[in-house]
């Protein structure tokens, strides 16, 4: 949940990276990081197992100061994604403002995608939130790989759904910052609807975007990501 | 975090909380790297957190010539100014801030900085600016001689501002690099048991739930050999009756019978005794599941026991045509036990070989004394190392040439109400009561039944009785 504080000018929201294991989540917030210019992002924590696999969460906070001097940080986080760690996960939910459900666009990852989600959906309710109420895109990863769902396929489950639905490369940068715009907006106009949020801080949605996804023009190294794809 | 507008969940997990610089560095490590700086600069360094408190203080080049000001009132009062004053100097944003000593030495304030904010600072100094030739001091009374306290300021160490900027940015970018460390630290170990906690009372719900539902089970149970024991007893009442008026005719207490009608008689009573040993199984058994039977030892001979059960089963042997033989040893000592109860067991088992055989088949039945090696405790809060090493035990063991039951069948044989055919068509008749008995009573006595048999090429049931001392 969305801390603000008007004493001490600070405003933080939590955004969640979730999805089944080995779907690139923390290879999104490898590429985020990348991506993203050093001085308005902190260092990428990331609590990897001896094999590479993420043991707790992954962290990056963005943040910046408004031109009336508000601090704005948000902070990104991705979910472990094997099954057994489920109570991690949950914790890792509770307090999220935004949640980014990276799908593996494999065509042999349909149930664990789902089932993922149904995890997601049952977490959030033992947390005492509700799905429906919380901002929420599905980004398909993957994309490059052989035996994926279709681009057709895809848009046409995409019209079907509430969820905004991005495409994406991670582990080349693809449709990363665009899954990150994507739940950035949602997550400002569900907070600015519900606190007024624009007019407490004298902020509009595009300026704090732009000021979140200040890009870096160094270009992207190869990501392994936390399952190490390419390890 | 003290929140003046919250908008809801409690912050319940590390990953929501603002932690301090202090919980955040391990002020030893960090007093050792500051050490380390202050020897190869000789610049002294102060770590001051938001709150102004100081953490960490290493004097450096400028302790005596400070102190030598401190002596007098008015630099004492001047002295405590300017540290107060650099103390309390907030810095949010890099570059270091210079703040200017009253006696022309100079101190650099740069904020350490952790996820974009100021979580502390900072104090590099005191120290003598490049550019500055003579101390800037006032008079500070009649006893303050400024050739001494120029000799002192002569060993202020003498740094150029970019040099001094340089040296403070370096050690706050190491300090935010153990800052980093630590908070990762810091949220591993509450995350981790966090995750622990949630485990565990996800866990502690389930077993309670799982607790509940036990007892449940145990209430339905106890309600189940409740009422078998009850419709045991109603159905044995008026079936005494039956076999009694039926014993009566027999006896021609009625009036002579004909040979067809002492044929009908006959079957009456016969499927009578039947039915009657059927409801005082299911009788035995439920007193047995409700713990309410009574093992009553005496002395007793166990051959005589056995030799009992044997001929109590022989006529039917031979109706089958199975041979029945028994061997039992000849130095067997008396046993302490319910010889009743033994009985019943051993014509259930030599029963169930008997009737899983074929024509032509045999039942072979041997009583002798075993002795093994102590297998736990022979009693409850005895020590292990006090127990025999060996025990002593009464055995008997009935194999038979009959059917057999395959392994996976082994250890249900004893359940009660099972039945290796289990089928509505099958072949041998029975409750699927008799082995159940016979283990609740062998257990009863402290004695185990064992059971090795091969499909098609016969069983074997071993009962052991442990041979206790009259008591």
């Amino acid at each position: 949940m969305v801390q603000f504080n008007l004493e001490q000018r600070e405003l933080t929201i939590k955004i969640v990276y979730y999805g089944p294991a080995l779907s690139g989540k923390t290879t999104n917030l490898q590429a985020v990081h990348h991506l993203l210019v050093p001085d308005i992002r902190g260092r990428l924590m990331v609590l990897n197992t001896s094999d590479d696999r993420t043991l707790f969460f992954d962290l990056m906070p963005v943040f910046f100061k408004t031109e009336t001097g508000f601090k704005v940080k948000v902070k990104l986080f991705t979910a472990p994604g094997q099954v057994m760690h489920n109570s991690t996960r949950r914790i890792i939910l509770q307090g999220a403002d935004g949640v980014v459900f990276v799908a593996d666009s494999q065509r042999n990852q349909i149930a664990a995608n789902n089932d993922s989600w149904r995890g997601m959906a049952n977490n959030l309710k033992l947390n005492g939130m509700d799905i429906k109420q919380l901002p929420v895109v599905i980004q398909f990863n993957k994309r490059d790989l052989p035996d994926v769902r279709s681009d057709a396929e895809i848009d046409e489950v995409a019209q079907r759904g509430n969820e905004p639905v991005f495409k994406a490369v991670a582990i080349n940068g693809q449709g990363v910052l665009e899954t990150l715009e994507g739940i950035l907006r949602l997550t400002w106009q569900t907070l600015n609807n519900n606190y007024q949020l624009g007019q407490k801080l004298r902020l509009g949605e595009d300026v704090f975007i732009d000021n979140l996804l200040k890009k870096n023009t160094i270009p992207l190294p190869p990501l392994t990501g936390s399952g190490g794809l390419l390890s | 975090m003290n929140r003046a507008e919250s908008t809801g969940a409690p912050d319940t997990s590390a990953l929501q909380r603002r932690f301090q610089l202090a919980e955040l560095l391990d002020l030893q490590s960090v007093g050792e790297v500051c050490s380390s700086y202050a020897e190869l600069f000789g610049i002294g360094f102060k770590v001051i957190d938001h709150a102004g408190q100081v953490l960490i203080d290493v004097k450096g080049s400028g302790g005596e010539f400070c102190a030598y000001l401190f002596t007098f009132a008015r630099g004492k009062a001047e002295c405590t100014k300017v540290v107060s004053a650099v103390r309390g100097l907030q810095v949010e944003q890099p570059p270091a801030r210079v703040h200017e000593c009253f006696s022309g030495l100079r101190y650099l304030v740069e904020p350490i900085r952790h996820e974009g904010d100021a979580l502390g600072r900072l104090v590099l100094g005191p120290y003598r600016p490049a550019e500055r030739d003579d101390m800037t001091l006032p008079g500070l009374g009649e006893k303050f001689h400024p050739e001494v306290a120029r000799r002192l300021w002569n060993q202020v160490r003498r740094v150029a501002d970019d040099v001094a900027r340089k040296v403070s940015h370096h050690l706050v970018q190491t300090l935010e690099v153990m800052l980093y460390i630590g908070y990762k630290h810091a949220l591993t170990a509450n995350v981790h048991v966090e995750a622990v906690t949630a485990s565990y009372n996800e866990l502690q719900r389930k077993n309670q739930a799982l607790q509940e539902s036990f007892e449940r089970l145990k209430e339905l149970d106890r309600l189940k050999s409740n009422f078998l024991a009850t419709v045991s007893h109603e159905l044995r009442t008026p079936l005494t009756s039956v076999i009694g008026y039926s014993e009566m005719l027999l006896e021609g207490l009625a009036g002579q019978l004909n040979s067809e009608q002492t044929d009908y008689v006959n079957t009456i009573m016969e499927k009578g005794e039947q039915l009657l040993n059927i409801i005082s199984s299911i009788l035995d058994f439920s007193k047995m599941d409700m713990g309410t039977v009574r093992i009553n030892r005496q002395t007793c001979d166990l051959h005589e026991v056995v030799r009992s059960a044997v001929s109590t089963l022989r006529p039917i042997a031979r109706k089958q045509q199975v041979e029945l033989e028994l061997q039992a040893a000849t130095d067997l000592p008396p046993a302490w036990l319910d010889g009743d109860k033994i009985r019943q067991v051993l014509v259930n088992i030599i029963g169930n070989a008997v009737k899983f055989n074929k024509a032509g088949g045999s039942v072979k039945v041997t009583v002798d004394m075993f002795s093994r090696p102590h297998q736990g405790n022979p009693e409850e809060g005895l020590p292990a190392a006090l127990a025999p090493l060996t025990e002593e035990l009464f055995r008997v063991v009935v194999s038979d040439s009959g059917v057999g039951i395959p392994a996976d069948q082994q250890e249900r044989i004893f359940d009660s109400f099972y039945q290796v055919d289990g089928s509505s068509t099958r072949e041998y008749g029975g409750t699927g009561l008799g082995l159940a008995i016979a283990k609740g009573l062998v257990e009863a006595h402290g004695g185990r039944i064992e059971v090795d048999s091969e499909p098609n090429r016969g069983s074997s049931f071993t009962v052991l009785l442990p041979h206790l001392e009259q008591s």
